[in-house]
Order: structure tokens, then C-alpha cells, then sequence
């Protein structure tokens, strides 16, 4: 029997390839997770071992705080402790370090680390940097830049670089440039390195510093200094060997890239999701077509179980084969992958990829499986082929389910899907996440088992436009589609997948975008905000601000200013405003207490906030500043936390609290009888000089929420591209396999007159029938998950189902037409064939 | 005028040793309004030639026409278009779309000219072969005389010039395929048709109203007036 198999094989080599095609596609995107990932993680193993290597004691925020960054322990460590741990038995050398962020201009007078943050720092012996070109910064007004950075840019040595610092544009000399490790820089995130004094002016931190470095002399263990040291830190702060927080970052690291692998692989489970309607379609029609052969071997003598084995032992090389062929094609990925991320801007380290024995040993396993798990159904159907069938003049048609049977199989199955995604979906049971993917999953299995019941009306109704264009052909077309309904519907089945995530994503995008745009409206009251363009909340001068509130344009304004402080062991946002106007601008919808009643010792807390740590009005709230701890009471509960910080107090407070004072915000209204446009650009003249300052307007506010949501769903597209691709791959699959069987057909349509053209219209034309059908299922199951995830979604914060109607048709169109690019290659073999030869085939 | 001829037919499969000569300088033409039918020896060029007149095949050298239309300076789309509309076709065996029911079938080469067909004409076909009860049906429903029946309608509802038959009883009953064999006769005798008929039966051969003779790929002798005892001996002597 084996060689019977093989011999098999051999005898259809094409339509092997069209069939592992499917699945070397989904092996290929497991293996490219797997080596990407590998990879990133061997270069930041690396990096972070080289790069501390001169520390061997860390001081740093005890707790979950950050390093730097929103969640960084505002209250930094005193200069004073660097003075004590210099006097500890054993310390070579102490130095302190601060992080932040800065914004600078580009060459071209953009704003720069709007994007991806630019991370300023102090230059320290001890640190992670090592200069390139040139020298460390030693005075102030003296900038080093990551080379990437300064080689993208075109900065150079000696020359000019804008920094805005504390809030003003300032002219700084680039003195040098910077590698961390030996990597350049991580997507397009620039490292900016200033003298230690100059670091903390433009952070804004005072005298303080983030972290401490201490260098060991020679003979002294870090353990035995961690001990020394600890006793001697402020409240807050803890001291670890270089190591442990290597190791630290390393994991942390990996932690991302873990998320970012299980991201990747979510997407590579769609695309072998998808492989297994194609392979077990492929399958069966391949069975269906070799029935007189293998009614053959069982009047030969093969027992039916001889072979069930034969279609796996194919099953089982097919998959062999895939896997190989994903394996490469994944390496192939991976590198594909590293060129774009390269090509946006980041740079990775020229290691060589690396091939785990795990990646090896996972695309064989998935390769395998997941053709095995798709030919099995298949496979015990062609065992109940009787001998008979070999006698038989027509190519009998496989017997499958009754019509009873699978209605029943299907729509329990449909069902159970349904159930577990809501159940999933709303949180209702454990692993909710997982539930909702095994019920998507059962829902897809369902319906692709009802699909062949109604495949002949829906067939029939989707084909009559196509025949309207097509003609006879299309007719044909839309026959031949309905003449095969299971065929049709399980390769509409694949797409259906791809179409209905597509959906989904399509429709919460909608509603996520319908949402903020109504918030906008309904919160934004101002004709206009100028906006500092950072990330972390540095904001700009407030000189900048006065000079605006002198146009005779503008009517009311007002600021806000921001600053991270620590309430309950939380690093908090806080927002200083005035409370009177403040609420003239923004709707708070203050559910307790009054806004106007903040002015003094007040403090307004967003609800969910309030809840959580179990505050209300009346409360006294203890907030850490940097320099100062202040006490307030609650004065308010608002439930709007969509527009401004949760957590708000008045100006005076701020202002005596935080010593640096700059406007992160300023909302403004136009005078009476100013037309905007003349407004706007009358402060647009203003704000010209200073580049870290952006106006806004509603319409822009909402233009730059659609384009973030744009972006997100762009990916997830791109990723889901994958699976759609395969969807096609089954078309083109099914078509080529259906064009040999119809060849007498074919030549009998050529023969009385059809034109090559005429063929490959319709074999096209049911390309598009079985594409629109596809579409038409994976349009509905999707509207139906993006209404259930809005619906579940809105139980934590109310959003609103949109269905972007124009978006889903053109969606479908372009399944349409997908699903003739999908029919070129059997439309022209179709077209080619020998007249004669077609109609004398056997 | 000939409705159909061909003049130093020569047609070569294959090069060097194995080189058949499937036609070998033959010279023939076929009468309107007459059924004719090719006999001969398997292997004596009778498939070929039929499918070379018809435009299914092209020759290596001679010259074949239909009516006054010299097929060779045909390119493929104008052969499609000649069998298209002015050449009917009748297999041995696998004549009708499976999708299409009887009737489509017979009006499929209108169908694909997006022509409309003549409705009395059409009548007129199908009364006389008999199938008007059976035009609702797909052809997986209807005997093997019933499917030769709609495929003989089919070739003669474009009126083409000229039908060409390739053993359109060969896999009938001698019942049906008698009534095949009398609505082509009637197909010549009462509406004028042209019919070239290839056939190994004698008693099929009968039933035209000559016979050609063929061997090696060339004529070797035709017969008017046949009939199946007449043809008989004649191949005897071949």
C-alpha cells in the first residue's frame, strides 16, 4: 500500500503543491514568529549583559515604578544620598543618573519624539552609553545624539541641534554620537545624552536624580554593597546588583516580545484555521475524483481500513512536505520582517537569525497535525467507497451526510460557538479570552457545515448579477456553482473566516470612531487648544501662552498644566487647573460636590478613580509632589475622564507645588464677532515660533483620532491579509481541481462555439460567485461579533455600534474581484485547452 | 457549391520514427443538402478527417473549406465563430452541458453568440425529433437516445451549413439508434440539411445517401444509393 501512496503522490504533483501551499503559508507565519522573536530576544539578552557591565549596584524607585516614563516615582533621589554612598566601605565610584524625555527639531524644522520618544538622559562613566564620535557632553548647552538618529537627520558634529527645554526652544552643540550596546537605536526611538546638570534643567527635576550607579572596588561583592547601601536610602528606593536588574530588563523584555510572539501567533492560527477548509475541500475532491481508482484497490483486496490508511499516509506527506517548505519560508519571513522594521526606522544588531530547535520542531508538529487533523473527515469517507465504484461508467458522486443530519450537526455546533463567545466575550467564565477564540472557531465550523444547504439559492441569487455581465459564461457559471454546493461552500467557507474578522475590526473601528467623535462634540466646547506635542507631559513656556492671551482675537482661556505625583503608592497624572473656566470649557458631568468648590485646598476625582481606591467628598487625599506633600479634600466626583486628567486641582496648589510651571493645555475661545479663520491665524503667527505648541480644532482633534484608529486597524488588516490570501489560494485550488474534472465539458462548450475568452470568463465568473458568497457569510458572522464585542464592551464604557455599510460593500466588491485574481491560473488553463484532446479526455 | 471540401489533405502526428500519417493527400468534397458517410479500417484517417473538416483540427498541409471559407487562413476566434454558427455537432457520447437542461442545450451556441433563436424553427426541430416532453429535463434524467436526440437538435437549431456526426449511434441501442438515424435522414430529406457522417456500422452507413470509403489516411472508393449489404461486401473487399 505504501508504495501505492507514493506512486499517488507523484501522479498529482500539482495538485500537491496548490494543497500544501495552504499550510506552508501558516507554518511559514509560526516559524517567522517563532525567529523573529528569537532573535530580538537574543539581541537584548545580549544588550543588557554588555551595557551594565561597569555598575555593579543599582539604586532605584522601590515598587512598581518605572524608570522613567508616566509610571516613574515622581519624587526623585536627594544629592545628598550620592554624598553618603560615597562614603560607604567599599564604593569605587557613585554617579546619578536622570531619564526622561525631550523633544527636539529635525533638520527640516519638524518636531521630533512626538512619535517615538527621544529619552534624554545624563552622560555617566557608569552608564549604559558609549560614545562613537566625538566626546561626552561637559557643558551645558552641549547635546549627544544616538548615531541613527544623527545619520537620519543629517546632524552634525559641532553643529546646531534645537532642543526644547523647560518649554522654549533652545540652541544646543552636537558634541558626539552615542550607541547603547552595540545597538543603534530600537523603532525609531532616539537616546538624547546632556551634561548631568543640563539633564535635570531640561527635565525639570531640580537637583535630584532617578537612579544611582555605584561602582564597586575591586574585591567587594555587589551583595555585600547592596547591604551596605540600603540602610542609607530615603524611603521608597531600593539598591540591587547590576546583575539582578539586567536580568530584570532582559525578562521584561521578553515579556513584550512574548505578547508580541502570541500576537503573531494568534494571526498564524487564523491563516492554519483557514489552511484546514482548503486542505480537507482539496481532499475530498480529490477523493471524489480517484473513486473508480479506489473502488479498484478495494476489488483488488485492499480492506477499507488499508484505505483510510493510504489518504493519511498521503495527509501525513503533504504535511512533511509543507512543513519543510514553511520552515524555509518562515526564515524567509523573519528576515522579510527585520527589513521592515529596519525600513521604519529601527535597527537591529547584524546577528544572525536564530533557529530554535523548538521553531524546527513546532513547524513539523503543526504541519503535520494540522493536514492529518483536515484529511481525517475525508479519509473515512473514501474508506466507505464500495468496489463496486470501480465498475461504475460515471464518476460517482461521494455520499455524504444526509441533508438532516448535518442541518442538525451544524447548527448545534453553530450554537455552542455562539454561546461560548457571548459567555467569553461578557467574562462570564475563566479563560474568557481563549473561550471566545475555541467559540469563534466552533462558529466557523458550524456554519460552514450549514453552508452546503443553502450554497444552491445563494449561489443562484449572487450569480445573476455576475451572469448579467457575463453573459452565457456567467450563466454557466452560476450553474456550476450551484451543481457542487458543498464544494462551493466550504471554499466560501475559508474566505468567510478572513471576512468576518476583517468585519469585526472594520466595525469597531466604526464604533470606537463614532464614539469619539460624539465625545468630542459633546466635550469640546473650545474653538480652539494649543497642545503641546509630547508624550510625557512636558508642556511649553507659559509666556507662550500670556502672548496669546493678548490677541485681541481671543476671548476666554484657559490653562492646564500637568505633573506625575504619587497618591497610595500610585504614580498619578495630576492636572492643575482653573476651576470656573475649566468647566466652562470641558463638561464634567460632576456627580457630586461642585468644580467652583475646588478653589483652596479642593481636589475633583474622576468616578471609576474614586471608586477604586474608595475616595469620596469630603475625603482628605495626601499627594506626593517632588518637593512638597500637600493634603486636600474631595470637592467633587465627575464621571468625564475621556477629555482631561482624572484627577484635578486648582492652579495656586499646583503652582506652589511643582516647581516647574509649564501649560501642557490651553483651551480658548475666539472674541465675539471673530471669524475663526482670521482667529486662527492670528495665532497661528504667534505660535509659528515656537514649534513644540499645535493648534487644534474639533476637526482636527477628530482627524488625528481617526488616523491613530486608522493605523491600528491598518496592521491588524496587513496581518489578516494572511488569511484572506489563503481563502484565495483555496479558490484557485477548487477552480483548478474542477476545471480537469469538467475538461469534456470544456471541450464540448469549445467545440460548438464558446471562445477561449468566453471559458475564462466563466470560470472566473464562478470565482466571483464563490468570493461574493464567501463574503457575504464572513459579512454577516461579522457583524454579528462586532455587535456582540460592542455590546460587551459597552458593559465597562459605553460605546456604540456603527456598521460601516460602504466599508463592508466595498469589502465585499474587493472579495469579488480577489476571487478573480484567484481564478487567473485555472481560467487559463481552462481557456488553453486542446479542443480535441478536451473532449476525447478520459 | 460544396458545403464542404478539403484538397490534398495531409496530416502528420508526431516526428521521425514515430510519424503517422493520419491523412495522406486526400481529396474530398461533400454535397449540400447530402448525407454522406466516412468509412473505413480503424486507424484509416476517418476521425480525422471529420475533425479537420470541421475546424476542430488543422491540417500540415492542404486545404480544407466550409462553404467558400478557406479554414486555414482562419485564426482561432474565427474557427470558434465558423463551428459556432455555421457547423453542428454530433459526438459519439458526451454531447449536453450536465448543468443545462435539454432545451438550454439546444439553444447553447445561440447562447454564446447572444443570438436569439429562431421560435418556430426551433419548434419544427424539436417535433421532429421527438423530445418536446422532455425539454425541463437535465441530461443525467434522460436515456442515451434521448440525449443523442437533443445533441442532433442542438446541432441543427443555428441552421448551420453543414452537421458533422462522429458515430452518433455507437453507444445506442439499435432501437434509438435507428430513430437517430431516421431524423437525420429526415433532417436531409425534408429540411435540406447537410450531414457528413463518420460510422463503422454498415447499417448506419446505410442510411446516407453515399458513402466514401477511406484507407491510409485516403479515399479509396465511394458508393451511391448504399446499403448495409452493398457496404458490407465493399469493406470486405478493402
Amino acid at each position: 500500500m505504501l508504495r501505492a501512496t507514493i506512486k499517488s503522490l507523484l501522479g498529482h504533483k500539482l495538485r500537491l503543491l496548490l494543497t500544501t501551499l495552504a499550510v506552508t503559508l501558516g507554518v511559514s507565519f509560526v516559524v517567522g514568529s517563532f525567529v523573529f522573536t528569537d532573535t530580538l530576544g537574543a539581541v537584548f539578552e545580549n544588550l543588557f549583559s554588555q551595557t551594565t557591565s561597569t555598575a555593579d549596584v543599582i539604586v532605584r524607585p522601590a515598587g512598581d515604578f518605572d524608570t522613567f516614563g508616566p509610571q516613574a516615582r515622581p519624587v526623585g533621589i536627594p544629592p545628598e544620598v550620592i554624598d553618603e554612598i560615597q562614603t560607604v566601605d567599599g564604593v569605587e565610584q557613585v554617579e546619578g543618573s536622570v531619564f526622561g524625555v525631550v523633544q527636539i527639531l529635525g533638520a527640516d524644522g519638524t518636531l521630533l519624539g512626538t512619535g517615538p520618544p527621544i529619552i534624554a538622559t545624563s552622560w555617566t562613566e557608569t552608564g549604559l552609553f558609549t560614545i562613537d564620535e566625538g566626546r561626552p557632553p561637559e557643558a551645558d548647552l552641549e547635546i549627544v545624539l544616538n548615531r541613527a538618529l544623527v545619520e537620519q537627520q543629517g546632524f552634525t558634529i559641532g553643529g546646531p541641534v534645537t532642543v526644547i527645554a523647560a518649554g522654549f526652544p533652545e540652541t544646543f552643540t552636537l558634541v558626539g554620537t552615542a550607541t547603547l550596546g552595540n545597538l543603534g537605536s530600537m523603532n525609531g526611538v532616539g537616546f538624547a545624552i546632556f551634561e548631568t546638570t543640563t539633564a535635570q534643567r531640561v527635565l525639570g527635576i531640580g537637583d535630584r536624580f532617578d537612579t544611582i550607579q555605584v561602582a564597586a572596588a575591586q574585591g567587594v561583592a555587589p551583595e555585600q554593597l547592596v547591604e551596605r547601601i540600603q540602610p542609607l536610602l530615603p524611603e521608597g528606593f531600593e539598591a540591587q546588583s547590576a546583575q539582578t536588574v539586567a536580568e530584570e530588563q532582559a525578562n521584561q523584555v521578553k515579556e513584550g516580545l512574548g505578547f508580541f510572539n502570541t500576537f503573531l501567533l494568534v494571526f498564524a492560527g487564523v491563516a492554519l484555521f483557514v489552511g484546514t477548509f482548503i486542505i480537507q475541500n482539496t481532499f475530498r475532491i480529490l477523493i471524489a475524483q480517484r473513486t473508480r481508482e479506489l473502488g479498484l484497490l478495494r476489488a483488488l483486496g485492499a480492506t477499507s481500513r488499508q484505505v483510510t490508511l493510504m489518504m493519511l499516509g498521503e495527509a501525513v506527506a503533504v504535511g512533511l512536505v509543507a512543513s519543510v517548505l514553511g520552515l524555509a519560508g518562515g526564515i524567509g519571513l523573519a528576515y522579510l520582517v527585520r527589513l521592515a522594521f529596519e525600513a521604519f526606522g529601527g535597527q537591529i544588531p547584524d546577528e544572525p537569525l536564530l533557529i530554535l530547535g523548538r521553531t524546527v520542531a513546532a513547524a513539523f508538529a503543526i504541519g503535520v497535525t494540522v493536514t492529518v487533523a483536515a484529511a481525517l473527515l475525508p479519509a473515512r469517507r473514501a474508506a466507505r467507497i464500495p468496489p463496486m465504484a470501480a465498475l461504475r461508467e460515471e464518476e460517482g458522486r461521494m455520499i455524504g451526510q444526509t441533508r438532516r443530519s448535518r442541518i442538525i450537526i451544524g447548527s448545534i455546533l453553530t450554537l455552542i460557538g455562539v454561546v461560548a463567545l457571548l459567555l467569553g466575550l461578557n467574562d462570564l467564565v475563566p479563560e474568557a479570552v481563549t473561550v471566545v477564540g475555541v467559540g469563534a472557531g466552533i462558529m466557523f465550523v458550524g456554519i460552514a457545515a450549514l453552508a452546503p444547504t443553502f450554497a444552491r439559492p445563494v449561489a443562484s441569487v449572487l450569480g445573476r448579477p455576475v451572469a448579467l455581465i457575463t453573459a452565457t459564461s456567467g450563466e454557466l457559471a452560476r450553474r456550476n456553482a450551484m451543481r457542487t454546493p458543498r464544494r462551493t461552500a466550504t471554499t466560501a467557507s475559508a474566505l468567510m473566516i478572513g471576512l468576518a474578522l476583517v468585519s469585526l475590526v472594520a466595525i469597531l473601528a466604526a464604533s470606537l470612531q463614532a464614539t469619539v467623535n460624539d465625545l468630542i462634540e459633546e466635550t469640546f466646547t473650545a474653538d480652539l487648544e494649543l497642545d503641546s506635542l509630547s508624550l510625557q507631559g512636558t508642556g511649553f513656556d507659559p509666556s507662550i501662552t500670556d502672548e496669546v492671551a493678548a490677541l485681541p482675537v481671543v476671548g476666554e482661556l484657559t490653562r492646564i498644566r500637568t505633573a506625575t505625583a504619587e497618591i497610595d503608592d500610585d504614580a498619578v497624572t495630576v492636572a492643575g487647573i482653573e476651576p470656573d473656566r475649566y468647566a466652562s470649557f470641558i463638561n464634567l458631568e460632576v456627580s457630586e460636590g461642585s468644580i467652583e468648590a475646588l478653589d483652596g485646598d479642593g481636589i475633583a476625582l474622576e468616578s471609576d478613580y474614586a471608586q477604586r481606591h474608595g475616595f469620596s467628598v469630603g475625603d482628605p487625599i495626601e499627594i506626593i509632589f517632588p518637593d512638597k506633600t500637600v493634603t486636600l479634600t474631595v470637592r467633587a466626583i465627575f464621571t468625564d475622564n475621556r477629555t482631561g486628567g482624572r484627577i484635578l486641582i486648582p492652579m495656586s496648589v499646583f503652582d506652589s507645588a511643582v516647581p516647574q510651571q509649564l501649560d501642557v493645555r490651553v483651551l480658548l475661545r475666539f472674541a465675539p464677532d471673530v471669524d475663526p479663520a482670521t482667529g486662527r491665524s492670528a495665532i497661528e503667527a504667534v505660535v509659528a515660533d515656537y514649534p513644540n505648541v499645535a493648534l487644534r480644532d474639533e476637526a482636527d482633534l477628530r482627524a488625528e483620532a481617526t488616523s491613530q484608529i486608522n493605523t491600528l486597524l491598518s496592521l491588524i488588516f496587513a496581518l489578516l491579509a494572511l488569511a484572506v490570501i489563503i481563502a484565495l489560494l483555496g479558490i484557485t485550488n477548487t477552480l483548478s481541481l474542477s476545471v480537469i474534472e469538467r475538461t469534456r465539458e470544456i471541450g464540448l462548450l469549445r467545440a460548438v462555439g464558446m471562445t477561449r475568452r468566453q471559458v475564462r470568463d466563466m470560470i472566473r465568473s464562478e470565482a466571483m460567485i464563490i468570493a461574493l458568497f464567501g463574503a457575504a457569510l464572513g459579512i454577516v458572522v461579522g457583524v454579528f461579533f462586532g455587535w456582540a464585542t460592542v455590546q460587551a464592551i459597552s458593559a465597562d464604557t459605553e460605546i456604540h455600534l456603527a456598521i460601516p455599510v460602504g466599508y463592508l460593500v466595498a469589502g465585499a466588491a474587493a472579495a469579488g474581484i480577489a476571487g478573480v485574481l484567484a481564478a487567473v491560473i485555472p481560467a487559463r488553463r481552462a481557456g488553453r485547452l486542446n479542443v480535441l484532446e478536451a473532449i476525447n479526455y478520459e | 457549391m460544396d458545403a464542404a471540401s478539403i484538397r490534398e489533405g495531409v496530416k502528420i502526428y508526431g516526428t521521425g520514427e514515430t510519424e503517422v500519417r493520419a491523412l495522406d493527400g486526400i481529396t474530398a468534397s461533400f454535397e449540400a443538402a447530402r448525407f454522406t458517410a466516412i468509412m473505413g479500417p480503424s486507424g484509416s484517417g476517418k476521425s480525422t478527417l471529420l475533425h479537420c473538416l470541421a475546424g476542430l483540427d488543422t491540417l500540415t498541409s492542404g486545404q480544407v473549406s466550409i462553404g467558400d471559407v478557406d479554414l486555414g487562413s482562419l485564426t482561432d476566434n474565427e474557427l470558434t465563430r465558423l463551428r459556432r454558427d455555421r457547423v453542428g455537432f454530433i459526438f459519439q457520447a458526451y454531447n449536453l452541458v450536465p448543468t443545462l437542461n435539454a432545451m438550454e442545450n439546444i439553444t447553447l451556441p445561440m447562447a454564446i453568440a447572444g443570438r436569439s433563436p429562431d421560435q418556430a424553427w426551433l419548434d419544427t426541430i424539436i417535433d421532429t425529433v421527438g423530445i418536446r416532453h422532455r425539454l425541463r429535463h437535465r441530461p443525467a434524467e434522460l436515456s442515451g437516445g434521448e440525449q443523442q436526440r437533443v445533441a442532433a437538435a442542438r446541432a441543427l437549431a443555428s441552421k448551420p451549413d453543414i452537421i458533422f456526426a462522429d458515430e452518433p449511434s455507437g453507444n445506442l441501442d439499435s432501437v434509438s439508434g435507428a430513430e437517430l438515424l431516421g431524423f437525420l435522414r429526415r433532417a436531409v430529406e425534408d429540411l435540406g440539411q447537410t450531414i457528413v457522417m463518420v460510422t463503422h456500422d454498415p447499417a448506419a452507413a446505410g442510411y446516407a445517401d453515399r458513402v466514401l470509403f477511406l484507407r491510409d489516411g485516403t479515399t479509396v472508393g465511394e458508393m451511391t444509393e448504399p446499403t448495409a449489404e452493398r457496404i458490407l461486401d465493399r469493406l470486405r473487399e478493402l
